[in-house]
């Protein structure tokens, strides 16, 4: 080929050559053709970058994600702007909706008479002077806000272009009051305004987690045993307030946390009410005898007495400045201290606490974080009462008066106790790692304080009789005191329990202004009797018995093994 | 030769042309699909999640105990002793169980 080529390219008949200037000759050529190269290459380079642009476009479309924050798109594709909140066991207690706001353009409504009348048949609660008023001054307001889908049919049903249904997310609580409240609620600018949904307002909208729920460590089944014994126990105990609250002792996992009266929480609605607030968390109380059991404490820890030790001579009142201490009931005059914490006996633990002294008490006191504001993942937290430790402040504190906290803090205590010491941190959020090395008081103290407190439920002259349910080894400590507003009783029961040798959980259960309970026949020690004195150990106790016996069971059932549920109960013969 | 470049040239423009417009339009269809199916799946979804809220209200403690109570019986709590505590007990028990059922069935026999 290449030899065909060169032949052909051989002039015979050349005679002479001239040297060519290459440059100016490619140069003459180019100028002689109509198109250039450049522009060639240009057009060339314009539809390559054509076809660039579209194989970006056709990638970025198959990899786009939807603006999740635009209201508009977020209407054709669903992505909620708040994450979900579980329970432990994957049960939804909150989650994210579209509804809608029913606004009107004044401008639109043709017929205003008979738009206003029509409105009326449809809402007869609505407030038709403000409407006719709002047509004649605003181009656009708002009719009704959150409607239900019922009443967005309704309001399609009357054909009117003037009524615009403006989409936004909504809160919803499937439970409505059962969590009202752990949960809190949220306005409509997606910002928690009460609760745990304000206490984690950054966390729950949280752009990259949206899709992960947020897991409490609350029980839904366990909330709803609790709640509907506490509302049993108003009615039978004609009581003004309840509430309850439910530890695991070896982790401070909250299961569940009730107090009463309660609210639901899909509806808006502005609660001033004094006794709508967090009893557990947000009031704080004189808890009365529960206090007794701190003082005890210290006395073992520090050596001074033993559990067994007799206090002679125990008067029937003891004087304190101007105050003066005693007892409900007539005690033998030598007690030993165990004795003293089983009976309740006032002025034998004014005479513990006298051998302990100020100083320790205080140290101890601190120590316990009963006088701080509590710590836990709600917005409404209660201040202890601050006091100096004048004249007889010791006396007083040592039965539980003159001192004030918040039900949390005195159950984190018991807790404590029930975790041989070792201090916990109550928490509302499932597995949050709140394992402490700190001490409170030894394992040796905690361990007789325990059987002292075991004693309390099963000695015959223990103030906690009611709540013995068999199989649960149920500890725990009355408190009878009055409240600081309205000197109505405050009756309370903070116990343990176990449910097998790891695990031990503390329950509180507190009634506000409770009365005797006339019709109640109690099973007091196989006897059929009734109550002849308005004290814990005749009502807070006996709730928490009936608690007791029916989360018992759910807590005992070990879900980690069983997954069936249908072989968790032995068949009997 | 200037002929052979204009013609290429235009050969050149026009499959570019055809094959640019063509591409477009393969795109907007494409485009099309991709929204069709992205809004389909978004309504899936959300039928799910509004069914998951209401199986989560249906399924609720206080509908169930309102159910149960329809039907006139109520919760009784199970003794702590009719319990199993873990799976070995539970085994030892079936065992037993079957030790039993096994000497029925031979004095049946």
């Amino acid at each position: 080929m290449l030899k065909k080529k060169s032949k052909n390219n051989l002039n015979l008949n050349q005679k002479s050559f001239y040297f060519e200037n290459y440059i100016d000759s490619n140069f003459e050529k180019k100028k002689k053709s109509f198109i250039s190269d450049d522009r060639i290459y240009i057009l060339f380079f314009s539809f390559l970058s054509l076809i660039f642009i579209f194989s970006i476009k056709i990638i970025s479309i198959s990899i786009q994600e939807n603006n999740i924050h635009s209201f508009k798109k977020n209407y054709d594709y669903f992505y909620p702007l708040r994450r979900d909140i579980v329970d432990r066991n994957g049960v939804l207690l909150s989650s994210n909706l579209i509804s809608h706001h029913a606004a009107i353009r004044s401008n639109l409504v043709k017929n205003k008479e008979k738009f206003l009348i029509k409105l009326k048949i449809l809402f007869p609660k609505t407030n038709i002077k403000k409407i006719q008023q709002n047509l004649q001054t605003k181009k656009q307001f708002y009719f009704k806000k959150r409607i239900s889908i019922e009443e967005k049919n309704k309001l399609w049903s009357l054909g009117e272009k003037a009524i615009i249904f403006e989409p936004i997310q909504t809160r919803v609580y499937p439970h409505a009051a059962l969590f009202s409240h752990i949960l809190g609620q949220i306005n409509d600018d997606n910002i928690g305004i009460s609760g745990f949904e304000r206490y984690l307002d950054v966390e729950l909208k949280n752009k990259s987690k949206i899709n992960e729920p947020v897991i409490l460590s609350i029980d839904s089944n366990i909330q709803y045993i609790l709640k509907t014994e506490l509302e049993k126990s108003l009615k039978t105990f004609d009581a003004i307030g309840a509430a309850g609250i439910l530890i695991d002792s070896s982790n401070g996992e909250i299961l569940s946390l009730v107090s009463l009266p309660d609210y639901n929480i899909n509806i808006r609605q502005n609660i001033f009410e004094k006794e709508f607030s967090n009893k557990i968390t947000n009031d704080i109380f004189e808890l009365g005898s529960i206090f007794k059991t701190f003082t005890v404490a210290l006395a073992i820890e520090n050596e001074i007495v033993k559990s067994n030790t007799i206090i002679k001579n125990i008067p029937e009142k003891v004087r304190c400045s101007v105050h003066e201490i005693g007892d409900i009931k007539k005690f033998p005059k030598d007690l030993s201290v165990e004795d003293i914490l089983i009976r309740s006996s006032n002025v034998g633990i004014v005479k513990i606490a006298r051998k302990v002294g100020k100083e320790k008490f205080i140290n101890f006191i601190n120590k316990t974080d009963l006088m701080n504001k509590p710590s836990i993942q709600l917005s409404e937290l209660g201040q202890p009462l601050s006091f100096e430790w004048e004249k007889c402040r010791l006396e007083t504190v040592s039965f539980g008066h003159g001192i004030t906290t918040t039900p949390l803090q005195a159950a984190t205590v018991y807790a404590t106790i029930a975790n041989n010491g070792l201090k916990i941190k109550p928490t509302l959020i499932k597995n949050e790692i709140n394992t402490s090395n700190e001490r409170l008081i030894s394992e040796t103290t905690s361990h007789r304080l325990q059987k002292i407190l075991r004693k309390v439920v099963t000695d015959e002259n223990g103030t906690a009789s009611l709540a013995d349910i068999h199989g649960y080894s149920v500890s725990g400590k009355t408190g009878t005191s009055q409240s600081y507003n309205n000197k109505k009783n405050i009756n309370t029961f903070v116990s343990f329990f176990d449910i097998n040798e790891k695990k031990k959980y503390t329950l509180l259960v507190l009634l506000e202004d409770p009365k005797i309970a006339k019709n109640l026949i109690y099973n007091y020690r196989g006897q059929k009797i009734k109550a002849f004195r308005n004290e814990a150990g005749w009502n807070a106790v006996y709730v928490a018995g009936k608690i007791i016996e029916k989360i018992g069971p759910i807590l005992a059932i070990n879900k980690e093994e069983f997954q069936s549920k249908n072989v968790v109960k032995k068949i009997s013969f | 030769m200037l002929k052979s470049k204009i013609v290429l040239s235009v050969i050149i423009f026009l499959f570019l042309f055809s094959s640019t417009s063509f591409l477009k339009n393969e795109t907007r269809i494409i485009e099309k699909n991709i929204n069709f199916i992205k809004l389909n799946i978004n309504n899936l979804q959300k039928k799910i999640y509004e069914a998951k809220i209401e199986y989560h209200y249906l399924s609720s403690p206080a509908n169930l105990d309102k159910e149960i109570k329809l039907f006139g019986t109520d919760y009784i709590p199970i003794s702590k002793s009719n319990i199993y505590q873990n799976l070995d007990e539970f085994l030892v028990e079936q065992k037993k169980i079957s030790k039993i059922e096994e000497r029925y069935v031979e004095k049946e026999k």
